[in-house]
């Protein structure tokens, strides 16, 4: 199963306080759509023309209506702007199936980048013409650790008249993403740091508003964090047998779980030994067959707390690869995941209800409740399962 | 000398990183005779021992601070 891990960033027009360019992801039961559309001129005028393209694509293309009858919908129902006397918005829709077919529509916007084994690789359009436009399509299948960038035509235009002569141009900027991609696999980081070089080609006044949305394909999309004894020991081995056979990543969230997963399939536990760690968090470790072990309470709490931070998706908090602790690592294996289980034990550890403790550990049900909101919040879909 | 210190919650909570200073602060000559490793719970916290809890050479010693540790140190490398 493929999925993808989507960010995008936008710079605003030098001096306007809302973006003309618009993204929207929506989710079918197969796939994930999104759709980057890029109003006509700037400021509000354009942000309500992108906002409204967006929609109705996304809206009309979950429901599988055809690509023509999408623009000429938009067509007829996009305001006229007064001063040009036309409707105008440009538009790109990337959706990528779970079986790892990607569909990829751009009507006027610059031709989308894919990096695919730290090469560009340049699909074939399929050309329309719909009212005398030209709609370029392109159907094809996408491997784990490929990259899609998709633009808005501020980045491509970017130093056209200041810097360069012609703008940054598209030649330029894939033969940078691909100098990005030796660099780094971290979508965020690429994608800040395009936007980021834009801004200084236009000397930090924007002469467009300028977006990008980086897709990152991934080939597990799925996560399992098992966390807690079973509450009835002889099922420890059936759970554990669950646990192991599940696909995609696996955590497990306890110094006692991990015991017992390391028992039963035979493996030692490997904590990392990281002195220089600051993190109040304790340190975590790994198995074989198993991606991440950490300890329980503490931990979830950490993850809890750096979901609670980001409001609209897992993009907004900014993490240094380096010298991550528990909660931060486990933040991040599960950014890069669409579905999450949750395998809860419900044996409690009678050491917690000692009033000694220096601070308050509320029970890893209240956490597990919490920590499912948010992530529920976040975009993603939570299953807990109790045992 | 193997000593393996428990990470787990209650062990952390109760001061197990600070047996990692103390013994990072102690003298080269006891330090290069320790080989210290981070374990998952020991599981005899429940009742029978008392955390931070560590284990060397095989034998657990409870309620651990870095002054014990250090003697602990001290004392069994100095005997051998």
């Amino acid at each position: 199963m493929i999925s993808s891990v989507i960010y995008k960033k936008s710079l605003n027009k030098f001096g306007e306080e809302v973006c003309g360019d618009n993204f929207q992801l929506s989710k079918t039961s197969d796939s994930k759509i999104a759709v980057l559309s890029d109003g006509l001129g700037s400021g509000i005028k354009a942000s309500i023309l992108s906002i409204l393209t967006t929609e109705i694509i996304s809206t009309m293309f979950k429901k599988g209506v055809e690509v023509e009858e999408i623009y000429h919908t938009i067509a007829k129902t996009l305001p006229v702007c007064k001063i040009r006397g036309i409707a105008y918005s440009t538009f790109s829709i990337v959706q990528v199936f779970k079986d790892g077919k990607i569909k990829i529509v751009n009507y006027d916007n610059p031709t989308p980048i894919v990096i695919r084994d730290g090469d560009l690789y340049w699909p074939k359009y399929q050309k329309k013409v719909i009212n005398g436009k030209a709609v370029f399509i392109s159907n094809f299948y996408l491997d784990p650790d490929d990259f899609v960038f998709v633009f808005s035509d501020g980045i491509v235009h970017a130093g056209l008249g200041n810097m360069m002569d012609f703008g940054w141009g598209i030649e330029n900027i894939s033969a940078y993403v691909k100098r990005l991609y030796r660099r780094t696999r971290d979508i965020k980081y690429m994608v800040d740091n395009l936007v980021e070089l834009t801004k200084s080609y236009y000397g930090s006044q924007p002469g467009d508003d300028s977006s990008v949305v980086g897709f990152k394909i991934t080939e597990e999309p799925t996560a399992i964090i098992f966390t807690g004894p079973p509450l009835d020991p002889k099922q420890d081995k059936y759970f554990v047998d669950k646990f192991m056979e599940s696909e995609g990543k696996k955590i497990i969230c306890g110094g006692t779980t991990s015991n017992i997963v390391s028992r039963i399939i035979d493996e030692e536990i490997e904590i990392n030994f990281n002195i220089n760690s600051k993190s109040d968090i304790p340190p975590y470790g790994s198995m074989k067959g198993v991606d991440l072990v950490t300890e329980g309470v503490l931990t979830l709490k950490g993850l809890n707390r750096l979901l609670s931070k980001c409001k609209n998706n897992l993009f907004e908090i900014d993490i240094e690869d380096k010298n991550l602790d528990a909660s931060e690592k486990m933040f991040i294996t599960l950014r890069d995941c669409d579905e999450i289980t949750m395998l809860v034990g419900r044996k409690v550890n009678v050491f917690y209800h000692n009033p000694a403790l220096p601070f308050d550990m509320s029970i890893r049900s209240n956490l597990i409740r919490d920590i499912k909101t948010n992530l529920t919040r976040l975009g993603k879909e939570v299953k807990v399962v109790y045992c | 000398m193997k000593i393996e210190i428990c990470v787990g919650t209650t062990c952390h909570l109760m001061g197990s990183s600070t047996i990692i200073e103390a013994l990072e602060e102690m003298e080269k000559k006891y330090r290069d005779k320790v080989n210290v490793k981070y374990t998952t719970c020991f599981e005899l916290c429940h009742g029978q021992m008392k955390p931070p809890i560590i284990k060397i050479d095989n034998k657990f010693y409870e309620n651990i601070n870095p002054e014990k540790i250090k003697s602990i140190v001290i004392n069994k490398i100095g005997n051998e």
